[in-house]
């Protein structure tokens, strides 16, 4: 049982986490879970449909950030903005569609910004080509659509 | 799946129904290829393989219409790539559940190799037809050993080959797709609606709406044209309701100021917090746009709206009854723009949380006063003196950090009043009329005199150098730190000024300019000067930092003076330039380690910069 101040993080697979509550409130949506009704505070918090090892990572980075929050000389913003690439460079694909699903459902907007920042870093410069064998993204467009859309916006392509 | 036991196909019997193929006896005796061969044939898919191949054309039966007519297999159940039964779900092309699959045992490995490096793409037909076998068609045992080495080589990619990820990014919701767009300018949020059927009306839900036009990728008048008509057909299609960022950066154009109306009244129907209109214009143009003094002028919808966070005009005009107020404006902006202090006032009076102002390429006024408590920082760019005063009085009694920057023309003198906030002052603009720097040095650095973090440009030195000849004192400080930016070869003679003219600095900070300026000094002059017993180095310097270390070949010079004279000297920092790659620079820093230290607590750190 999480201690006076900690709270208990459920993963959909059943892994539980003790974090602080400070990290645990990173999330608008935890924190308007324990804001709402107490008990939750005392007993576990089910998160659904995120997995331990994502939890974990949600985890990792809000521990980083709280902590820098709370004590900025200890962890500066540079060393916020060195953690967050390092963050951000070690997720293959599928973790970081998790990450985003995961941070857009417990809200936690700096950690989505960060990866929805990452995604379109991964856009950008790249012809369409190139994004679609990036992504895995299927071409349903039959040629002549394609055409059509590259005609109606010559700017763009 | 198949995928997971291909040795399935090794343990059966070699068929009996290779027999079919007339071909495979005639060619039995060319050498067998390698994996090592077929694993490089592979990728990529040879475009010679085609039915009409010449590999495969001493064979009477088309390699794909080989099997339903075979003797061995039954007919109906035979495999042939064409077969709609041919599919990776589907349960016939397991092996075990179809035996007659072995009379196309080559054919089949190849697709089968085709379908291992891309399991979740299109298998279509196309695909796997391009797949080129270099296999020749042999005996039995030629067979069974053939099929090992394939077995090898589907092993070896099985291994290699990373299973690509389905298209998972079209599955997540439309909102943290629209968020990700939202990264993007309009230009790459418009262009992912080629990608997928998905994708194609994404980018019209954006909240940010940035349009940035290139000059230096798209030239030329017409394309800027093109560039206009993209914003208006864009913004056409746009269906979010509320915006956040309305951004258009573009090169002049003669009907911007037609094309702004609109701009702005998009912005304000949708409620948009930040409106960004920056208009590149060149000197001709510019001086143009100051005579014929042809200008936006702000409509009153504008001129009220408590939505907008961070405003940047350019080419405005205020109209003289306009009320403003502007609730939430934390930051205004306004470029090539001619004011009054009548102006100034409403606007200050009506931003009640602007922290932030900027004023690029303006005129037409001669006294700031920054009355508004709330602002912070005040920056101040390319100033155009016109009329009898040549003037610029400044008042601003909170502002913390200001920054003047730009060229300043027709200006004699800057007077800088009620600076007691202030923390930080950049100045880093030129005089059109250097005539004038005398009084502009000594107008700045008296009433700049109390202010922390100074930055000084190169030009200032120079004018102390001067006045210093001549007799003319400077301005005497109190300082304790300054900051050289862009220091020359030629400004070493500053640098002693500055020693000698702030007694008790203790912190310097120098960086170096990238340019190639005139050599007028060389280092000998210099040394005697330094030597002298200089105040400040004697007593109080204890620390100094060079920036961007590496760019100018004098530095060492510097570093080596300071280092010999600094009786208290406790820190020099060097920053080096990332970008210098120069092995002499790399031999310098060496040297630099073997100084000998006026101070015995001198040490010296070395940075990384940009």
């Amino acid at each position: 049982m999480a201690s006076k101040g900690n709270l208990t993080l459920k993963s959909c697979n059943g892994k539980e986490f003790i974090v602080e509550e400070k990290v645990a409130v990173m999330s608008t949506t935890i924190k308007n879970m324990v804001d709402v009704d107490d008990s939750f505070a005392q007993g576990v918090i089910p998160i659904i449909g995120v997995d331990g090892k994502i939890l974990a990572k949600l985890i990792e980075y809000c521990k980083e950030h709280a902590e820098a929050d709370e004590d900025e000389e200890v962890k500066s913003e540079e060393y916020l903005k060195k953690f967050d690439e390092k963050f951000v460079d070690e997720l293959n694909l599928n973790d970081l569609y998790d990450l985003l699903k995961a941070s857009n459902y417990l809200e936690i907007t700096k950690l989505l910004n960060l990866l929805c920042q990452k995604v379109a870093s991964m856009i950008k410069g790249k012809k369409p080509e190139e994004i679609r064998r990036i992504f895995n993204i299927k071409n349903d467009f039959t040629p002549e659509e394609e055409e059509e859309i590259n005609r109606q916006n010559p700017w763009a392509f | 799946m198949s995928m997971d036991k291909p040795q399935d196909f090794s343990s059966r019997s070699p068929s009996p129904t290779r027999s079919h193929h007339p071909s495979s006896d005639s060619v039995s005796r060319s050498p067998r290829p390698s994996p090592r061969h077929y694993a490089l044939s592979y990728s990529p898919p040879s475009p010679s393989y085609s039915p009409k191949s010449p590999r495969y054309s001493a064979s009477p039966i088309p390699p794909y219409h080989r099997s339903p007519s075979s003797p061995g297999s039954p007919p109906g159940q035979s495999y042939s790539p064409s077969s709609p039964t041919y599919s990776p779900t589907s349960p016939s092309y397991s092996p075990s559940t179809s035996p007659t699959i072995a009379a196309a045992d080559d054919d089949f490995y190849g697709d089968y190799i085709n379908y291992l490096s891309d399991p979740f793409n299109s298998f279509s037909r196309k695909r796997s037809t391009s797949f080129y076998c270099p296999f020749s068609l042999g005996t039995n045992s030629q067979i069974i050993r053939k099929r090992r080495t394939l077995r090898r080589a589907v092993d070896s990619i099985v291994q290699k080959v990373e299973v690509p990820l389905p298209d998972c990014i079209s599955s997540l919701p439309d909102s943290i797709l629209i968020h990700i767009l939202s990264f993007l300018t309009m230009e790459e949020a418009v262009a992912t609606g080629v990608l997928s059927k998905r994708w194609k009306y994404l980018w019209t839900n954006t909240p940010n709406l940035v349009y940035n036009y290139d000059e230096n990728k798209n030239y030329g008048r017409r394309h800027l044209g093109e560039f206009i008509e993209f914003v208006k057909e864009t913004l056409a299609l746009h269906t979010c309701l509320k915006i956040k960022n309305f951004v258009v950066n573009l090169s002049y154009h003669p009907l911007c100021c037609k094309y702004f109306d609109l701009w702005v009244r998009f912005a304000v129907k949708n409620q948009a917090e930040e409106l960004v209109l920056v208009v590149v214009m060149n000197e001709l143009e510019h001086k143009w746009r100051w005579r014929n003094d042809l200008r936006y002028i702000l409509p009153q919808n504008l001129c009220e709206n408590s939505f907008l966070r961070k405003l940047e005009l350019s080419m405005c005009k205020f109209q003289p009854s306009s009320l403003i107020s502007w609730n939430s404006l934390t930051s205004l902006t306004l470029r090539y723009v001619k004011l009054d202090g009548n102006i100034i006032e409403k606007i200050l009076s009506g931003s009640p949380q602007l922290e932030y102002l900027e004023l690029c390429n303006f005129c037409g006024v001669h006294r700031l006063n920054i009355t508004n408590g709330s602002v912070r920082k005040l920056v101040l760019r390319d100033y155009y003196a016109n009329g009898e005063d040549s003037t610029l009085n400044i008042s601003c009694p909170n502002v913390r950090s200001i920054e003047i920057s730009g060229c300043f023309r027709r200006t004699k003198r800057c007077l800088l009043t009620d600076t007691d906030s202030l923390v930080e002052a950049t100045l880093d603009f030129t005089l059109h009329e250097t005539d004038n720097g005398r009084n502009m040095v000594q107008s700045l650095l008296e009433s700049l005199g109390k202010v922390e973090n100074l930055s000084l440009p190169t030009w200032f030195l120079q004018v102390l150098v001067k006045m210093q000849e001549e007799g003319v004192l400077c301005p005497s400080s109190t300082r304790k730190s300054v900051m050289l930016t862009g220091m020359g070869r030629e400004d070493l003679n500053g640098i002693v000024t500055i020693l000698e003219s702030f007694p008790i600095l203790e912190a310097l900070t120098i960086t170096t300019t990238t340019s190639d300026k005139p050599k007028n000094l060389t280092w000998t002059e210099s040394y005697p000067k330094l030597r002298g017993s200089l105040n400040c180095l004697q007593q109080h310097l204890k620390t100094v930092k060079v920036m961007n270390y590496g760019k100018e070949v004098h530095e060492s010079g510097i570093v080596k003076c300071l280092f010999e004279n600094g009786k208290k000297l406790e820190k020099m920092i060097i920053e080096v330039s990332k970008t210098v790659q120069r092995p002499e620079t790399f031999q310098q820093i060496k040297e630099l380690l073997s100084i000998p230290r006026a101070s015995s607590s001198a040490i010296i750190l070395f940075s990384e910069g940009q």
